[in-house]
Parts: C-alpha cells; sequence; structure tokens
C-alpha cells in the first residue's frame, strides 16, 4: 500500500482526470491525469515498487523520476488530510509556510507533531534549514491556534447574509392606501410589492413587469416601498431591510431584494454564477465573471431565437443538476448597450439605474417569446466567455476537469454541506456536459458559433470552431 | 470606481489588503496584484497595509491571517516579495503585527523579523496596539519592552481597540474601546514614531463603543489634529 485513505475521502472518474472529495474538510480537488494515477494504485492496493514502476511506465519517466512525482503527490494529499502513512519517502521538500498551513488544518499531523516533531517535520518534508523553527513550536500553541483558525473557518461558512449595519427607521405605511400593488413570481416564489408612491412604481415596476402574475392566493413574501423623506424604504415582510436616499438606486435595490427571497426559498444544489439560454429540451450555461460579456452575449442570443433563463444566476437542482430559470431583466452596462442596441433599439429609451456599486446600467426586459416555462431543463453546454476585443472569436473545448475547475470558480453558495451522494451527482452530470472555451472579439461571430453548437445533435463532437480563417 | 474617485477628492484613503499572501505566492498572485493598481490609483492610497502573517499556500485558502514562522527561509521570501509588491503597486506597504498563539510573539523572533524585513525593503509597521496588548496578556510580556525592541522609526499607522474574547476566537478583530493599557501605550508611541494614522474601532465616533472621550482628544493633541475626528467621515476599522 502507498498510504492509507483517510475515512470519508471519495474520488470519482471525470474523463482522464478525477474529482476528490473530503467530507469532513468539506473540499472538493479536481485531479489530473498523473494525479489520477496515483489515486487508482492506491484504491487497488498496489505496492510501492509496483506502483511506481506503473506509473515511470505510462508517464515515461525513470524510476527515481516516478517516484518523486507520486511522493510529491501523496504527501501534499496527507499534508491535506486524505490520505495517511504515506509510505514514499522521496518527495521534494516544502516551504516552512506550506508545511504549517497543513499543520493548521490536518489534526493527524499535529497529532503526529505532538508525538515526534522530528520524525514529521522530516516525512513533510521540511528542509534542514527550516527544522528548527518548526521545531520550536509548542504544540499546544498550535492546537491553540488550529482552534482559532477552526472557528474562523466556520464562521466565515455560517456568515449571515450581508445586509445593513443597522436597521433603518421604519416610516408609516401610507394612510390612503398604497398606490399601486403587484405581484411577481420567480423560481416559484410570489412575491408582492406594494408601492407607497406612484413615482416609485413608475420607476421600479417596469424592470420586472415581465414576471407579473395575476394570484388571488396569499404571496410568499411581501416588500413594501415606502416613502421616507428624504428617500425611499424598503420592508420586507413588515421589517425594515434597506435605505435608499435617491431614485436611480431603487430599482436596483429591489431587483435585488426579490431576486434573494427568491434564491433564499428555492432548494437547489448550488447557486452558479453563470447566464443560461435554452433550446426548448436543453440548456447552455455562460458561466463567468463579471465583465466577461456574458450579459452582452446572452442578450443577442435571445434576439437570435434562444429562450432566456437568466444572465446572472444559474441555481443547479440535484439529482441531475437541472437549471430553472430566473429570469429577471438583463443589466446591460453602458459598454455593452452600443452592441446591443441594433438588436434592441427601445434600449436607448430605458432609464439609466444606479446600482449599489454605482455601477449605471440600462435593465432589459426578456421579450415575451423568449420566456421559458417555470420547469427546470438539463444542461448540455458550459461555454465559458472572455471578452477579448480585437481578437478572433474562438470556441475551443474544454478538457473536462479543467472546466471544472473553472466552474467551481463560479459557485456562489452550496445551500447545504457537501456529501459522498451529491458530488457523485456532480461528477455523474459533468461527464455528460460538453465544455468549451468562447473568446469573443465580435458579437455576431459569437452569436453563430453557439447557436450552431446548441443545433448539432446530441452525442457528435464538436471541434475547434473559429469565426473568420485563421490570420497568418 | 467613480465613486471611490470623488471620494479620494474629499478623504485620505487607507487600504486595508489582508490576502497578499506575503509568505506563499501562487501564480495567479502576480495577476491580482496587477488587478489592484486601478483600485490604488482611483482611491490615491497612500499606503496599503497587509498583516504580517499568511491567509493562503498554493493549496489551501485559509482566510484568516495565520502567524508566520521566521526561519531563514520565510524571512528571505518574504522580504522579496513585499520588495516586488510595493512595486507592482506603486505604494508602500505597511506591515501589522497580528494577536496570535505562537511563541514567536514573545521570544522577540517575530519583531525580528518584522524588523529585518522593513528594513531591508522600506516598508512602514501598522502597528495594532490591541493585538499587542492582547499578545502580551496570553503570552506573559511587557508590552512597553516589547516595543522597545521595535524599529518604532517605521510606524505611520496605529489601530486601538479592545480584542475582545468571544470562546474561542480570541482572534477577532477589535470591537471594543481601547483599554487604558493601549491608550498609554499609543502615547508612547506617538511621542517616538512618525504616526500619520490612527484606526478607531467601528463606531466609536458614534459614542457605541464608549471610548472615553478625554482618551479620543489626548490621541487627537498627540497627532496635531485641529479637528476632532468626529468631523471624518470614515471613521471604523475599515478604511474602505
Amino acid at each position: 500500500m502507498l498510504a492509507t485513505i483517510a475515512e470519508g475521502t471519495a474520488c470519482f472518474v471525470l474523463d482522464d482526470g478525477g474529482v476528490l472529495f473530503s467530507a469532513e474538510r468539506q473540499e472538493l480537488h479536481v485531479l489530473n491525469g498523473p494525479a489520477m494515477f496515483v489515486w487508482c494504485c492506491l484504491e487497488s492496493g498496489l505496492d510501492p515498487p509496483s506502483a511506481v514502476a506503473a506509473y515511470a511506465r505510462t508517464f515515461g519517466l525513470l524510476p527515481s523520476e516516478a517516484e518523486r512525482a507520486m511522493a510529491d503527490v501523496l504527501c501534499r494529499w496527507q499534508g491535506l488530510g486524505l490520505v495517511a502513512d504515506v509510505r514514499l519517502r522521496a518527495a521534494s521538500p516544502v516551504d516552512l509556510t506550506t508545511a504549517l498551513g497543513r499543520l493548521l488544518t490536518t489534526p493527524q499531523l499535529r497529532r503526529s507533531f505532538a508525538q515526534a516533531p522530528l520524525e514529521l517535520a522530516r516525512s513533510m518534508p521540511l528542509r534542514e534549514s527550516d527544522i528548527p523553527a518548526l521545531l520550536a513550536l509548542d504544540p499546544r500553541a498550535l492546537e491553540a491556534q488550529a482552534a482559532l483558525l477552526q472557528e474562523r473557518m466556520r464562521q466565515m461558512r455560517h456568515a449571515p447574509a450581508q445586509g445593513s449595519v443597522s436597521p433603518p427607521r421604519h416610516p408609516a405605511s401610507p394612510a390612503g392606501g398604497f398606490a399601486a400593488c403587484h405581484r411577481y413570481r420567480l423560481l416559484g416564489t410570489t412575491i408582492e410589492i406594494r408601492y407607497a408612491s406612484a413615482r416609485a412604481a413608475a420607476i421600479v415596476h417596469p424592470v420586472l413587469a415581465h414576471l407579473a402574475v395575476l394570484e388571488e392566493f396569499g404571496p410568499h413574501a411581501v416588500l413594501e416601498v415606502l416613502d421616507a423623506m428624504p428617500g425611499w424604504v424598503i420592508v420586507e415582510d413588515g421589517l425594515p431591510r434597506v435605505e435608499c436616499r435617491r431614485l436611480p438606486y431603487l430599482a436596483p435595490l429591489v431587483k435585488s431584494a426579490v431576486r434573494r427571497i427568491a434564491l433564499e426559498r428555492h432548494r437547489c444544489f448550488a447557486h452558479i454564477h453563470a447566464a443560461v439560454v435554452s433550446d426548448g429540451a436543453r440548456c447552455l450555461a455562460l458561466p463567468a465573471a463579471a465583465g466577461s460579456g456574458k450579459t452582452t452575449l446572452t442578450a443577442a442570443l435571445v434576439h437570435a431565437g434562444l429562450r432566456y433563463f437568466s444572465d446572472e444566476y444559474a441555481p443547479l437542482e440535484a439529482p441531475g443538476m437541472q437549471v430553472r430559470p430566473v429570469p429577471l431583466a438583463l443589466s446591460v452596462k453602458p459598454g455593452a448597450a452600443d452592441a446591443l442596441l441594433p438588436r434592441f433599439p427601445h434600449l436607448a429609451q430605458l432609464p439609466v439605474h444606479r446600482r449599489e456599486d454605482d455601477q449605471a446600467v440600462r435593465y432589459l426586459p426578456p421579450p415575451g417569446p423568449a420566456l421559458p416555462d417555470d420547469a427546470p431543463l438539463p444542461i448540455s453546454w458550459l461555454v465559458f466567455p472572455r471578452y477579448t476585443p480585437a481578437q478572433r472569436t474562438i470556441l475551443r473545448p474544454l478538457a473536462r476537469p479543467q472546466a471544472l475547475r473553472m466552474l467551481l470558480k463560479e459557485c456562489l453558495v452550496l445551500p447545504r454541506a457537501l456529501d459522498r451522494e451529491s458530488v457523485e451527482q456532480l461528477v455523474r452530470w459533468f461527464r455528460a456536459v460538453e465544455c468549451f472555451e468562447l473568446s469573443t472579439g465580435n458579437l455576431d461571430e459569437a452569436v453563430r458559433l453557439v447557436l450552431a453548437l446548441c443545433q448539432q445533435p446530441e452525442g457528435s463532437e464538436t471541434t475547434l470552431r473559429t469565426a473568420s480563417p485563421e490570420r497568418p | 470606481m467613480v465613486r471611490l474617485r470623488r471620494l479620494a477628492g474629499r478623504q485620505a484613503i487607507l487600504l486595508w489588503l489582508p490576502e497578499l499572501a506575503l509568505a506563499t505566492p501562487t501564480t495567479a498572485d502576480a495577476m491580482a496584484i496587477s488587478e489592484l493598481r486601478p483600485l490604488l490609483d482611483a482611491s490615491r492610497a497612500l499606503w496599503v497595509t497587509t498583516p504580517l502573517g499568511f491567509s493562503r499556500t498554493p493549496e489551501l485558502d485559509l482566510g484568516w491571517p495565520m502567524p508566520l514562522l521566521p526561519g531563514p527561509a520565510v524571512v528571505s521570501s518574504v522580504t522579496a516579495r513585499v520588495a516586488a509588491i510595493q512595486g507592482a503597486l506603486g505604494r508602500r506597504l505597511l506591515l501589522e503585527n497580528i494577536a496570535h498563539h505562537f511563541p514567536t510573539v514573545a521570544d522577540g523572533s517575530e519583531v525580528a523579523m518584522l524588523n529585518a524585513i522593513c528594513e531591508a525593503t522600506g516598508a512602514g509597521i501598522a502597528l495594532d496596539l490591541g493585538a499587542l496588548v492582547r499578545n502580551a496578556q496570553n503570552h506573559g510580556f511587557d508590552p512597553e519592552r516589547w516595543l522597545q525592541t521595535l524599529a518604532v522609526e517605521r510606524v505611520v499607522q496605529l489601530r486601538l481597540g479592545e480584542w475582545r474574547d468571544t470562546g474561542a476566537s480570541r482572534g477577532d478583530p477589535p470591537s471594543g474601546p481601547p483599554d487604558e493599557d493601549a491608550l498609554a501605550l499609543a502615547e508612547t508611541v506617538l511621542a517616538r514614531a512618525p504616526v500619520r494614522a490612527v484606526i478607531l474601532p467601528s463606531g466609536v465616533l458614534r459614542g457605541g463603543t464608549g471610548m472615553d472621550s478625554h482618551a479620543l482628544a489626548r490621541i487627537s493633541a498627540r497627532l496635531g489634529w485641529r479637528r476632532m475626528p468626529s468631523q471624518h467621515p470614515l471613521p471604523g476599522g475599515r478604511a474602505v
């Protein structure tokens, strides 16, 4: 045996790599091919010489090189508490701070340190010149510092939702009743918004009007937009939540409250920072950080005939990781407006709002025919867009392990703790998804490439696609 | 960014960036640091403060600064890293002491490391007096003597505040008013160091922390402020 697999650690194959899951640490590690090979050797119980020989044969290395590479991987996993009792001793030295990070997060290593500090330092392995600094550390101090870190991490994981530090004042509801009242439905949640003044309704309602429903049954949540002189206060189920001083900031605050309420009430596996469109049967998700051009591309794809699911949040539902529509109005920033004006000429007439971060946006409601039913659909394609002005537009296939790493970076919320079953569902879904990277220099070309992707029959393979011939 | 520029026109801005990965830079760091440059330019930040600790390693994101162990390789890599970050950001870095459980805070090796890094790079020191008082209580040393070993002439920022006990999390950021020990230490430092900024606990100027107005007046007088800091719009532990 190369080492002992820690309890609660599981690995799932993903193409030529894998996904390693630690239930205790609540961590996912995406493995590349060589690391997955080491894990397979571990799981199949190969003795160290046989495993090293197999690794050397597979990757064309000398036995000494293979042993070092395998020892590096195993020592790293040991440092992360994924395995114990590593039986290869040829690992490259680690720096003192990396070793300290491993000690602070792995109880088993701290126990070994308390029992035999020098032996542990050499097994990590630390450089000889760094060993005295580690040995000067009192195991009790290390344990106390680890407890402090653990508490801090626990606090971060269970941090309450961001809200205002001090509750805003609660103005009285209007004596003569509300000027307007509408109900909106998002992710199966009905939210009633009562506007104290026609002015507030006139600025907010158009942003949400496409979600309006006529329901006689009681709403799941009530928001009141009350006049507060100066400004407005947004009251949620009787409690003042946020204060707004200037009119351009009001609609973004209400929109954000509606989205938060709907997402909080919706049970799902994860919230991903991604735009989503659909061909009616399958979805294409565009996970990316802000500024990658996903809203612009989404609006253009909707104009080209795809259905609109979301321009920012994709709630993935277990077990199939299907996505449900969150069709809030698209947030179009000034830089994107020019590109979208030929497709949506009325965009220029839409009012400019200000988000909390002071970003100016226009809210583009999706066209009626682009609005889907509330039913979830499977994601068949993941396309990671990157806006690269004046560059060629290229759609390039991505290896799934790499794509999973990129997707995890865009994971905003995991409402529940991960367990073996949920990770297995995630990997099973990912094995069936096609993944691409899209460098977008030209919106028309990007739309053409993505539409072509959606039109290809299920199961066919996509290779590199470029929108125009390669320049010399 | 626009708001930040507008604010910078009215108010000096100090930046606290706890995740600069002083000890274990990863390949992603160079890009992350270059992306900070526009923020610094917009804010016209006088300097950037970062804890003397590590919150990340190439394989772990701890999310909170942990103390360094002052081995020779650590001192030399942090020195190189501080110099590189100062070059990339075009700003002076201030290294801030943190509260922790390691004996290095009492045996002098940590302060020696701090002095050596600052000497080699020209970085300044952000002295967290709440952390110093807490460390002195936990490790049983005299904070005055600790200050005598510190290169006090490099202290340009003071943070005042009490480290409140909340069960196991004794490293919480200062939230209460500074105690008398910390105020006395502050006066000692202010007499000897070119301090240009004092960070007060969040809420102190709203009267929420019970900080004595005389104490505030003493600090204001020592700093040569002509106005009481209540007229400054950015109180609190986090400048931005």
